[in-house]
């Protein structure tokens, strides 16, 4: 059976909380960002491409199901199945973001609305990955009844989601000059911890080499941009290729792995 | 004392002929892929030189599987849509009309017993052959059995089911299966050293 359809929707939905928390933290943290309304409006792009990252990951899901007409009815058990959890917080994450989106774009609704608004899609995204991790944390699969299980899921959103805000602010027409200096270099630091948790992770052999190698390559990418003060920008977007390309082939071996059985 | 149903299977008294495995995908009329009983055969050992000597210690034994229609089942408690239950009886069912076929069940069971059927798009497992079993009849394995390797019997609801963790079954504190395997002699060797499934093409997974 292929697990391709979970490869892309765990990965795109990781890097769509990892993302959106990216982007908090830039506004939150940045003075130079919030002051300059053409620096907030590319956080505001940058947003909806989030949310087009969540939608493109939920319909991705939906290609694992053998009845999809009856995908909704995956929430029904919420009290013992930490996947009725995990579509839960994914549909929460999802409508969260979306709400928040569309006042920040519209530019309507009271600033605290938005503002708790917005803490309440970061929360559920935290708790869709923690769900996530928890699907596969199975007693009766011990590959994957791990706490590492949780820390992996963790540590690929926060490399690949704030890559991805990286490249966003790299590649993004129209972004003003200088303005994201201080968050890309922010960046840079969280997806060097990233890259260090995801090499300080489970998975040796052959079979890992390679992304073990992508890996180690894209912790010297951001490295060197850190080094040099941030420049050439262009570094982080290949630092991004690198670290999904790993984590392509990372998740894959995942689920070879985990669902490896005797009977 | 409260009871519950179980298989016995006795690894010894089984010849490996397959008449359960065949029995239970004919009555279902099951499709190419999907086994609710399947047949392992375990093996292990190999050849040895002792001096001028080779000598083996190989050695080959059965187990059939089916669903154990465990008391704490795995597969219910992850099933996202509520599809899968165990009732009354004691018989774990899967309701079709609500199942997603997402599989994240068969991923969860250790014994391999929910299984997806492409035609439908659900998943599907025994389900102790009910009908058969309200009619007073044994189900269609335990009844094509010519050795009288397979049985229903009633076990004790709270007690642990003997011999179910024989290799290469898990751990059966896990589900609490209803079943009892009587161990074949060389059952504890396999365990011990290097010993695995022998026709993973014929089921799988």
């Amino acid at each position: 059976m292929s697990e391709r359809p979970l490869v892309a929707f765990t990965l795109l939905a990781q890097i769509a909380v990892g993302a959106f928390l990216t982007l908090g933290a830039v506004l939150l943290s940045s003075g130079p960002v919030r002051a300059h309304p053409g620096a907030v409006a590319t956080l505001d792009g940058a947003l909806l491409l989030v949310g087009a990252v969540m939608v493109a990951a939920l319909a991705v899901s939906l290609r694992h199901l053998g009845s999809r007409r009856r995908a909704w009815q995956a929430v029904r058990n919420v009290r013992t199945s930490w996947l009725s959890r995990e579509v839960l917080y994914a549909v929460l994450f999802a409508v969260g973001g979306a709400v928040v989106t569309v006042l920040r774009v519209t530019a309507s609704g009271p600033v605290a609305l938005r503002t708790v608004l917005a803490a309440g899609t970061a929360l559920a995204g935290v708790a869709l990955v923690h769900a996530m991790a928890r699907v596969y944390r199975l007693r009766t699969l011990p590959a994957w009844d791990t706490p590492l299980t949780t820390v992996s899921f963790f540590a690929t959103a926060l490399l690949l989601g704030t890559l991805a805000v990286g490249t966003a602010l790299v590649l993004m027409p129209d972004v003003p000059a200088g303005r994201f200096d201080g968050p890309l270099r922010g960046i840079a630091v969280a997806a060097a911890v990233g890259f260090l948790a995801r090499l300080a992770g489970p998975g040796r052999g052959r079979p890992h080499a390679a992304r073990r190698a992508l890996l180690a390559a894209g912790l010297l990418l951001v490295t060197a941009t850190l080094v040099a003060g941030g420049r050439p920008p262009a570094l982080l977007v290949a630092a991004f290729l690198l670290a999904l390309a790993s984590e392509v082939r990372g998740r894959y071996l995942f689920y070879v792995e985990g669902t490896r059985k005797l009977l | 004392m409260a009871t519950r149903l179980a298989f016995r299977f006795d690894q010894a008294a089984c010849s490996g002929c397959k008449a359960c495995q065949a029995a239970c995908k004919d009555r279902s009329a099951l499709p190419v892929g999907v086994l609710w009983r399947r047949v392992y055969e375990v093996a292990g050992g190999a050849w040895r030189r002792d001096g001028e000597a080779w000598r083996t210690d190989a050695f080959a034994f059965n187990l059939s599987l089916a669903c154990n229609h465990c008391a704490e089942p795995v597969c219910a408690e992850v099933c996202p849509t509520l599809a899968i239950a165990r009732d009354a009886a004691g018989i774990v069912r899967i309701d079709a009309a609500r199942c997603l076929g997402c599989r994240y069940c068969a991923w969860a069971c250790p014994y391999g017993a929910p299984q997806y059927d492409e035609r439908t798009g659900t998943m599907t497992k025994c389900d102790l052959c009910a009908d058969e079993l309200a009619a007073g009849r044994a189900p269609a394995c335990v009844a094509a059995c010519p050795m009288r390797a397979l049985e229903l019997v009633e076990i004790d609801a709270d007690a642990a089911a003997p011999g179910a963790g024989t290799f290469p079954l898990p751990d059966p504190a896990l589900t609490l299966p209803g079943l009892v395997v009587v161990p074949h002699r060389d059952a504890a060797r396999a365990g011990r050293r290097t010993a695995g499934i022998a026709n993973r093409e014929e089921v799988g997974p």
